[in-house]
């Protein structure tokens, strides 16, 4: 069984990104592959990019061993992106041939019918930014494109269909375009092309987030002011409009969607910055992208499927306008989604700002590691491993090093970039130190709210108790970088 | 307190949900209901290509010509009145320029792989609403739909769509017909406005007639019917005192002279008022 992660448009990147940082603690209920696909007319958006990016360091973390934690089990494949744009034509007049349409006997009415439908301004806009928040555009031009002849799908579908236990999850928003164009094109698709029951339904299970309006975005500059692009004020007049075109596709829930998450926020975010598309439209990750990847977890996690239905979520006013572990979901019946993924951002925590620091001095000077007995124990004598000899071996720790340096950017976007009192982990986790020295943070301070312990567990302490570890934990089934991540993760869990 | 991760919604509306994180699917979490639920303010924007269709053009008007709460329902209402007013007084306005262009919609399994990608687009997104309200007997074997289109000169000026007899054209405003001249630098005024008392009594009667034939040919359409008695009614009370009914009310039937060959459901709307009052 294989998971298919589907992420249309900037929000579909942005909250696959969120899936992937979530991954990392071993959400899922198994160690199965997750496939990624991406599907965005501006293939240099800039939350595309990242989202590629970060899957990237996710695989190259993932070559270190981690025992028997469940983090990073599940491998994720990246496909190729899919763009519905061709390389060739720079907007819909090029798409649809409007010149050839218009000036042959035969085609002409085409061309009138053509005309009456777009603009002046729809027709001849750039696409290569996306299609800036005009859904029927995405929709005409995914619908010349969507083809089950072409990658990534050809090679997509006969996997899903040959896999008996598939689940594949969609990511889009509704008030943009590409994600709104983007849901019921690719849903179709499915529909048409996977194996069906007798009742003429999907046999894989198939879910989705629409993620509902939640951000909104300063004017336009002078510059970008005359040009077609996604309006704040259009948001909400988007959304009711897919939803209820949805609403009456009596083929998408039922039929294709055992599930459609629905999500977004009341109090919407202010991006800082307004960008038409392309490297610049890279905006700050936001709690309610996490709650559309928590969908994913709950859905890929699921034992029995129900009637199709469209899940929905609500948070307490425990603290006014805030977010709190209380208020996100369990993603399965035996995990606890607070420990599993405190126990994930404590670990990265002290990897960062300790472990890592130690092997790289180990690494360049040999006399640190008489200073580092857990390093001589657990990472030498039973890990086998010398980081001054064994390059390959530096460079994985060194990967996980720059994968904990997006997970935290990541969360600093999520605690403080809405207008929500993200209340799940102290700030001071997001800090970027150029310390030297190991961390001084409490680790029981690092998850909200914080415990009193009548111990601390600082940097200092936590140096002995990993010197410590081989006389209190017994090793088993363990080998090379497992034992030293075993242990970190151990000792975070207690 | 339980608050919804939802977008703003209309004041004093209960989503039930009841407990916080988790996922709830109830009977009120349903799309049909949060779509309900939605607030849209009066002063937001509509803009035509909200709808995730190629088709969102007329499936737009199709929603606001159903609602006079829509945020875009006079501007729309505007376009779609001008335009039955054009069709209606073109032979006594002198607006000779319009014509008619006929494209038929193949069936999906017709279309090779050099037909036009926007007929192919077209042809697979048909709205099942449309084939509810057209029914064309002079479609052939593997047509599935014949979109008929009101041209002025070479522009479109908009198409026949059963549900709403006709779906305005973008960019109207680029057509300038000087009898009727319901066109400012702000688009498509009240075109009510910009007629003649006389103008006024043979829009209403023609509306009589149209009305008579919608009921006739597009049964169950109540709004269409709503919206046609609504303009007619305006017309009258327009002229007020001075509203003389037209003793001819068979201003349109059975004359071929100028009428405009639409087929299927709204064929009538092709043919105009063909005299003036004094005549």
């Amino acid at each position: 069984m294989s998971y298919y992660l589907i992420g249309i448009g900037g929000t579909g990147a942005r909250c696959m990104e969120a899936f992937i940082h979530l991954c990392g603690a071993g959400l899922l209920k198994d160690s199965q592959p997750v496939k990624m696909v991406y599907v965005d007319a501006d293939v240099s958006c800039g939350n595309l990019t990242r989202t590629q990016q970060t899957a990237d360091l996710y695989e190259k973390a993932r070559k270190i061993g981690y025992g028997n934690t469940g983090m990073f089990k599940n491998p994720i494949d990246q496909t190729e992106l899919w763009n519905p744009v061709d390389d060739k034509c720079k907007n819909m007049d090029d798409v649809f041939s409007r010149t050839t349409l218009k000036n042959k006997l035969d085609t002409k009415n085409l061309g009138y019918l053509y005309d009456s439908l777009f603009t002046y301004q729809e027709r001849t806009t750039d696409l290569r930014k996306g299609f800036r928040g005009h859904p029927a555009i995405g929709s005409a031009i995914m619908n010349q494109k969507m083809n089950a002849e072409d990658s990534p799908w050809k090679e997509l579908l006969p996997q899903i269909n040959s896999d008996k236990d598939a689940r594949i999850f969609l990511f889009a928003s509704v008030f943009g375009g590409t994600g709104a164009a983007g849901f019921p094109t690719i849903a179709k698709l499915l529909h048409e092309f996977l194996n069906k029951d007798s009742d003429g339904n999907c046999i894989a299970k198939i879910g989705g987030a629409l993620v509902l309006p939640y951000f909104q975005f300063p004017p336009s500059d002078e510059k970008s002011e005359k040009e077609m692009q996604a309006k704040v004020e259009e948001f909400m007049l988007n959304t009711k409009a897919a939803l209820d075109y949805y609403r009456n596709d009596e083929s998408l829930l039922g039929p294709v969607f055992n599930s459609i998450y629905m999500v977004g926020d009341n109090d919407l975010t202010e991006v800082k910055k307004f960008s038409l598309g392309s490297t610049d439209q890279k905006n700050e990750a936001n709690i309610i992208e996490v709650y559309a990847a928590l969908a994913a977890f709950d859905f890929f996690n699921k034992v029995e499927f129900g009637p199709a239905s469209t899940p929905m979520i609500a948070r307490s006013d425990e603290v006014k306008d805030g977010i709190t572990w209380n208020d996100l979901p369990n993603v399965s019946t035996n995990t606890n989604l607070k420990v599993s993924l405190g126990t994930y951002i404590k670990f990265l925590y002290v990897y960062k700002h300790g472990i890592l620091k130690t092997l790289e001095k180990c690494a360049i000077n040999q006399n640190e590691k008489k200073h580092a007995a857990w390093y001589l124990d657990l990472v030498e004598k039973s890990g086998k491993i010398n980081v001054t000899k064994d390059q390959l071996a530096m460079d994985e720790f060194k990967s996980l090093g720059e994968y904990t340096n997006v997970f935290f950017s990541w969360m600093k976007d999520i605690i403080t970039n809405s207008k929500r009192k993200v209340a799940l982990v102290n700030n001071r986790v997001c800090e970027d130190t150029l310390m030297d020295s190991w961390f001084k943070l409490d680790v029981y301070q690092i998850i909200l709210p914080i415990i009193e312990h009548k111990d601390k567990l600082d940097g200092d302490r936590f140096w002995n108790k990993l010197c410590d570890y081989k006389k209190t934990h017994q090793i088993t089934n363990t080998s090379g970088s497992e034992i030293l991540m075993q242990a970190i993760y151990e000792i975070c869990n207690e | 307190m339980v608050i919804p991760l939802l977008p703003r919604l209309k004041r004093d509306t209960n989503i039930f949900l009841d407990t916080s994180g988790k996922w709830i699917c109830n009977f009120h979490t349903t799309l049909p209901i949060l779509t309900k639920l939605l607030y849209i303010s009066k002063h937001n924007n509509w803009s035509l290509s909200s709808i995730p269709s190629v088709w969102s053009r007329p499936l737009s008007y199709e929603k606001a010509l159903s609602n006079c709460e829509h945020p875009s329902y006079v501007r729309y209402l505007n376009e779609w009145r001008y335009i039955l007013i054009i069709l209606a007084l073109r032979v006594v306005k002198h607006i000779d320029a319009i014509h008619l262009e006929t494209l038929i919609i193949p069936s999906i399994d017709m279309l090779n792989s050099s037909a036009p990608k926007f007929l192919d687009v077209i042809s697979r997104s048909l709205p099942k609403e449309y084939f509810k309200s057209q029914k064309d007997p002079t479609l052939k074997k593997d047509e599935i739909a014949k979109i008929q289109i009101i041209m002025y000169e070479t522009k479109p000026l908009a198409f026949i769509w059963p549900s709403i007899l006709i779906c305005p054209s973008v960019e109207l405003t680029n057509i300038k017909i000087s009898t009727i001249p319901a066109v400012n630098h702000l688009g498509i005024q009240d075109p009510i406005l910009c007629l003649s008392d006389e103008d006024k009594m043979m829009m209403s009667t023609w509306l009589n007639e149209i009305i008579y034939l919608s009921s006739t040919c597009l049964t169950n359409n109540i709004m269409l019917m709503k919206l046609l008695i609504s303009f007619r009614d305006e017309i009258v009370a327009s002229v007020g005192s001075k509203f003389k009914t037209n003793k001819n009310q068979n201003m349109i039937a059975n004359r071929n002279q100028h009428k405009l060959n639409i087929t299927g459901s709204c064929h009538y709307i092709g043919y105009p008022v063909e005299y003036s009052l004094d005549d």
